[in-house]
């Protein structure tokens, strides 16, 4: 089980205009929220953590029990530990089924587990009655739930979610954060998630992370950074002055 | 009007009776063009993909010269390929100028960049969260284009089609390569050129009535496959 994720200044430059210049340290068994304003580098940062895009610098050390990996970018197995679940769900032209069993195919998982966990992934977001549709048909919010539950099915140590919610109905939204919250409640998972939306980051995370212009500007407790926070930049997008 | 209508009835009459040159013709067609678009596929699905994977700046470099082996005229492809194979070419030991598989080379020649150039296009045009998305849920590089193949499975297909529809029809190549021998290297093309020129239009049209009729039913199958691409 993946303990610790380590980011040292990490560089990633786009153009002239924007760089993500940051350093982040996230525990197994806890939920953290990435918070800030639009463009500020939250995806581009939840990319880099979950191994899909390498940073110009820096560098990314995974720690599970046993050891240390240093930029384990190229490290399928270590990969396969770590699931980014997009902002926009993109589903396959195949069953809802199907989708929920891609990620455990790959790993060669045999048919009947594969069947059971995606049955359970399912059960997860209340879509078990879908099995047999076809994705593409699904509402966007029923899509967004199939991508959570693809991503329940694999099990990972780490889960990172990018804006999970938006756009999003009220019944969508709370199915979702009650997969989150299941996820967390087994104790031992590291999960982050990019929202723009206070109440959620307040209802499912245990630590805040607030980033502006690439870089982070403040670390607390959830309690903290909401009751008391250290920047006046943080205050001013708690007041709704930055976007 | 009389003569066109005549001459109709009885290339009718040579389809019905299952005229023995003419289903000899016909078989040969479809086993020359068959063969190169099966070897074409592979080679041209497998260009695709290579070039989809690609990283390196020669990439830029290879789209372009793609997109323009599109359109090679076969005349020119034929010429190409008759010089290899002739006696005095670097293949000319093999023996294969004036036979069947001549025509196979020359066809598949002019099917894989359009195999290619089409399946690269839709690979490309697909939505390019699908790979990410493939990636996220822990896909290998490998899984991960395969899963881009997959979604755009129907419009891989379709260029399977095209390149069929391309090669079928064409004559400049599969003349000059194969030579038009009668009962050993003509096909439908060669044979309605050269009854057309003797003025012995029934058998000529015998054969263009098979050759519309096998580009409707590639047309259908195209069709088809477009649109269950698209309803997917």
């Amino acid at each position: 089980m993946i303990k610790e994720i380590i980011a040292k200044d990490i560089v990633r430059t786009f153009n002239s205009r924007f760089s993500l210049h940051c350093s982040i340290h996230l525990e197994s068994g806890q939920t953290h929220a990435l918070l800030g304003p639009n463009g500020s580098g939250k995806s581009t940062l939840l990319r880099t953590l979950s191994l899909l895009e390498r940073p110009q610098q820096g560098e990314i050390i995974y720690r599970d029990e046993k050891e240390s990996y240093l930029n384990p970018f190229s490290d399928l197995a270590l990969r396969r530990r770590v699931t980014l679940v997009n902002t926009r769900p993109v589903v396959f032209r195949e069953s809802v089924l199907k989708n929920v069993t891609y990620g455990l195919r790959i790993r060669g998982i045999g048919r009947k587990e594969c069947m059971e966990r995606a049955m359970e992934a399912l059960r997860s977001v209340r879509l078990e009655d879908h099995k047999n549709q076809p994705a593409p048909l699904l509402s966007s919010g029923e899509k967004q739930r199939l991508s959570l539950a693809r991503a329940i099915a694999i099990d990972p140590d780490v889960l990172m979610l990018d804006e999970p919610t938006v756009n999003l109905d009220p019944e969508n939204t709370g199915i979702i954060e009650q997969a989150i919250m299941s996820l967390h409640e087994k104790g031992d998972r590291l999960i982050l998630f990019v929202t723009h939306n206070l109440f959620q980051a307040r209802k499912l995370a245990d630590k805040v992370f607030f980033i502006h212009n690439g870089r982070i500007i403040e670390q607390n407790s959830k309690e903290k950074f909401f009751s008391s926070p250290e920047t006046e930049l943080a205050r001013r997008f708690l007041r709704g002055e930055i976007y | 009007m009389g003569f066109l209508i005549e001459s109709t009835l009885k290339a009718v009459g040579i389809i019905t009776s299952l005229d023995r040159e003419f289903i000899s013709i016909v078989l040969l067609s479809l086993r020359v063009s068959g063969t190169a678009v099966i070897i074409a596929s592979a080679a041209g699905i497998l260009l695709a993909v290579g070039i989809y994977q690609m990283q390196s700046p020669v990439k830029r470099l290879l789209i372009p010269l793609l997109n323009t082996s599109m359109g090679l005229p076969p005349v020119v492809v034929g010429l190409f390929i008759y010089l290899l194979l002739s006696r005095s070419g670097p293949l000319g030991s093999l023996n294969l100028l004036y036979t069947p598989t001549a025509m196979i080379i020359a066809q598949c020649v002019l099917a894989t960049p359009i195999i290619a150039g089409i399946a690269h296009a839709s690979m490309i045009s697909a939505d390019p969260e699908i790979r990410f998305t493939a990636l996220c849920l822990g896909a290998s590089e490998l899984h991960a284009t395969i899963r881009v193949i997959t979604e755009t499975r129907y419009s891989i297909l379709s260029s399977v089609v095209a390149g069929l529809g391309r090669v079928i029809a064409e004559v400049g190549a599969v003349l000059i390569v194969g030579g038009n021998i009668a009962g050993y290297t003509r096909v439908m093309t060669t044979a309605i050129a050269l009854e057309a020129d003797r003025g012995d239009f029934i058998l000529a049209i015998a054969l263009g009535m098979i050759l519309l009729l096998l580009s409707l039913c590639i047309n259908a199958v195209l069709y088809i496959f477009q649109k269950r691409g698209a309803i997917d």
